[in-house]
């Protein structure tokens, strides 16, 4: 099965006005989305998140570097063929319906009418705009009009939907919605790419994410490599006083109480004598989690080491891969 | 894909409020007929003579400068609608060339605004034959038709251009007035007069080529008219074949410029 997405060494370059310096929005991004995952691409505002999926698309031109659609460039329409799309701040025409926009993107897809009624009841009826479908677009809410974009992105049954800020304006119970159709999806063995600046909104959705800043990749990696904190665990129980103090070639521990204890092992496969050993002191042990963070410590970590020059966060599993702070790329 | 392409044009055509000034400028000729009709029947009862009121009145021409001005303001704002920052990216996601894209959008709407003028032409001559019917002919007035469409026609890839490179509406239609303007004036006699007497060889130049490369919508339309007049049965078609290249010309380079725009 082809890949559903690959860049490499995608750069772009937005050229100003007349004179005007030029903006690299995009420096060196190499990535690939794994068929049948959600992916997401976070970074803040001005990342460059949606330049890279315009370059994707053929929206724009990349100024070096190359991006393949299910192995075909990107302006070949066979590539697009299997993209649904729904891209940020759009707006649609005004005096056209719900379903008339369904309609329309299922034709320009080269749907058959039959097919798009059939399925565009379906869509509209699973993003739940089916009462609202004969009302014009222009009196549609930001959340209204992000549910019908979501159907016409699905109208023609892409393997691959790619969202930009699909999140953005809309409320929390229309986000959990949007993040069930995601899941389903999935469910299907789709693939899906996400652009959000709302790291915390897409953590738990995502497989694995992008985090990019100023153009750059910073970090690739799967969500929960990228928020555990490699060494530190918190064990939950009952722990008498003794256990407060383990062998310093075990464990440090950083926060004790009787219920619960903090503690940073010394290597990963300290964890088991840790438990060994506050078995040894009479403990009981309830629950064992690695601790971890949120996306958003982990991105703020990273801006400030690509910042300041230092090495970036040390992973605890291998697959994930980290960027040395500070190289161009 | 260029099913999808012509029903927007269409809808989106026909739903727009320009339809409304259609209907106006067809009401104002039509009356203009009745008018006519009425003030030809007053003259012929009071001089009990029999006298075409009509005269070398058709209102064919005048209604449809009238048409393809509205047309070509209709068409100018399509292009730059589909290119919007907000809606660029839901049209070029979709499984389509760059070329196919903007020649299915340029062909479709001019189809669709092709199809008005001749609707209401169409309309507007009925009553005109049913008031006056030994004014016309009916091969002439349908010749005369598709010579009005074909003028509209040639002023497509003009304005599709103008509207991808300004990405404006209002500006597209500016520029290709001021285009039909400077052709108008190249294509009087008295400017010929005038560029004689200046004595100047570079600007008479200019001039000519000007002339040759701008659409000669008034050597189309007056087309038959000239024939008559010449007293020739052979049309002259060389204001038809330099205004067809040199739309080909511009729809050349409204393709070269969309592939490497960026949306
Ligand atoms: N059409 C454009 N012309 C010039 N600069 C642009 C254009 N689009 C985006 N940029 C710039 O490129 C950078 C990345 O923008 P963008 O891809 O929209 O970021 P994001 O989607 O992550 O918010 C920003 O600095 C932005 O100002
Ligand atoms: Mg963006």
């Amino acid at each position: 099965m082809t890949i559903p997405l690959r860049t490499t060494s995608l750069s772009k370059t937005y050229h100003g006005g007349i004179g005007g310096k030029g903006v690299q929005a995009l420096k060196n991004v190499s990535l690939e989305v794994h068929s049948g995952e959600i992916f997401g691409l976070l970074g803040p505002n001005g990342a460059g998140k949606t330049t890279l999926v315009k370059s994707i698309l053929n929206i724009i031109q990349q100024t070096s570097g190359s991006c393949e659609l299910f192995g075909l460039p990107p302006s070949n329409p066979k590539a697009r063929q299997k993209v649904g799309y729904l891209q940020e701040n759009h707006r649609f025409r005004r005096n056209m319906t719900g379903r008339g926009l369904v309609t329309l993107s299922g034709r320009l897809s080269g749907m058959k009418d039959p097919e798009i009624r059939e399925r565009g009841e379906m869509l509209l009826e699973k993003v739940g705009m089916l009462e609202w479908a004969d009302v014009k677009i222009g009196k549609y809410s930001k959340g209204m009009a992000q549910r019908v974009g979501m159907a016409q992105a699905l109208i023609h049954n892409p393997d691959l939907l790619i969202l930009d800020e699909p999140t953005d304006g809309v409320d929390p119970v229309g986000r959990a919605e949007i993040a069930k159709i995601i899941r389903d999806l999935k469910a299907e063995g789709k693939t899906a790419l996400i652009n959000s600046h709302a790291l915390a909104e897409v953590e738990n959705i995502c497989d694995r994410v992008a985090i990019l800043n100023q153009g750059s990749v910073l970090t690739i990696g799967n969500v929960s490599d990228l928020t555990a904190i490699g060494l530190e665990y918190s064990i939950s129980g009952s722990f008498a006083e003794t256990c407060a103090q383990p062998p310093a070639e075990i464990a440090t521990i950083i926060s004790f109480s009787s219920k619960e204890i903090v503690a940073r092992v010394a290597n990963d496969d300290a964890i088991d004598s840790l438990t060994d050993w506050l078995r040894g002191q009479g403990a009981s042990i309830r629950s064992l989690t690695q601790s971890s963070r949120s996306l958003e410590t982990v991105f703020l970590e990273l801006v400030e080491n690509a910042r300041t020059g230092v090495g970036g966060i040390r992973p605890s599993a291998d697959k994930t891969q980290v960027l040395p702070a500070g190289e161009e790329r | 894909m260029f099913r999808g392409l012509l029903l927007l044009a269409f809808f989106g055509t026909v739903k727009s409020r320009l339809m409304y000034l259609y209907g106006i400028v067809l009401l104002v000729w039509v009356g203009a007929l009745f008018v006519i009709n009425n003030a030809t029947i007053e003259l012929n009862m009071a001089s009990n003579a029999s006298i075409n009121g009509v005269g070398a009145f058709s209102g064919i021409p005048s209604l449809a400068s009238a048409l393809i001005f509205l047309s070509v303001f209709g068409v100018s704002r399509k292009i730059p609608e589909m290119i919007k920052p907000t809606l660029a990216g839901f049209y070029l996601s979709k499984p389509l060339s760059r070329t196919g894209f903007l020649s299915y959008t340029i062909l479709a709407n001019t189809l669709v605004f092709s199809f008005l003028i001749l609707l209401l032409l169409g309309i507007y001559g009925a009553f005109l034959s049913q008031l006056f019917p030994f004014h016309i002919s009916g091969a002439e007035i349908i010749k005369q038709l598709f010579l009005e469409v074909i003028v509209f026609v040639i002023y497509v890839p003009l304005i599709s251009f103008l509207g991808l490179i300004t990405r404006s509406g209002s500006f597209a239609f500016l520029i290709t007035f001021a285009v039909w303007l400077v052709a108008k004036i190249l294509a009087l006699e008295e400017m010929r007069g005038f560029l004689s007497l200046l004595d100047n060889n570079l600007m008479t130049q200019i001039a000519d080529v000007a002339y040759y490369i701008l659409p000669r919508s008034s050597d189309i339309s007056s087309m038959l008219a000239t024939a008559k007049t010449v007293g020739s049965d052979s049309l002259n078609w060389s204001a038809l074949l330099t205004s067809t290249l040199s739309a080909v010309g511009v729809y050349s380079l409204a393709v070269l410029k969309f592939r490497k725009m960026d949306l």
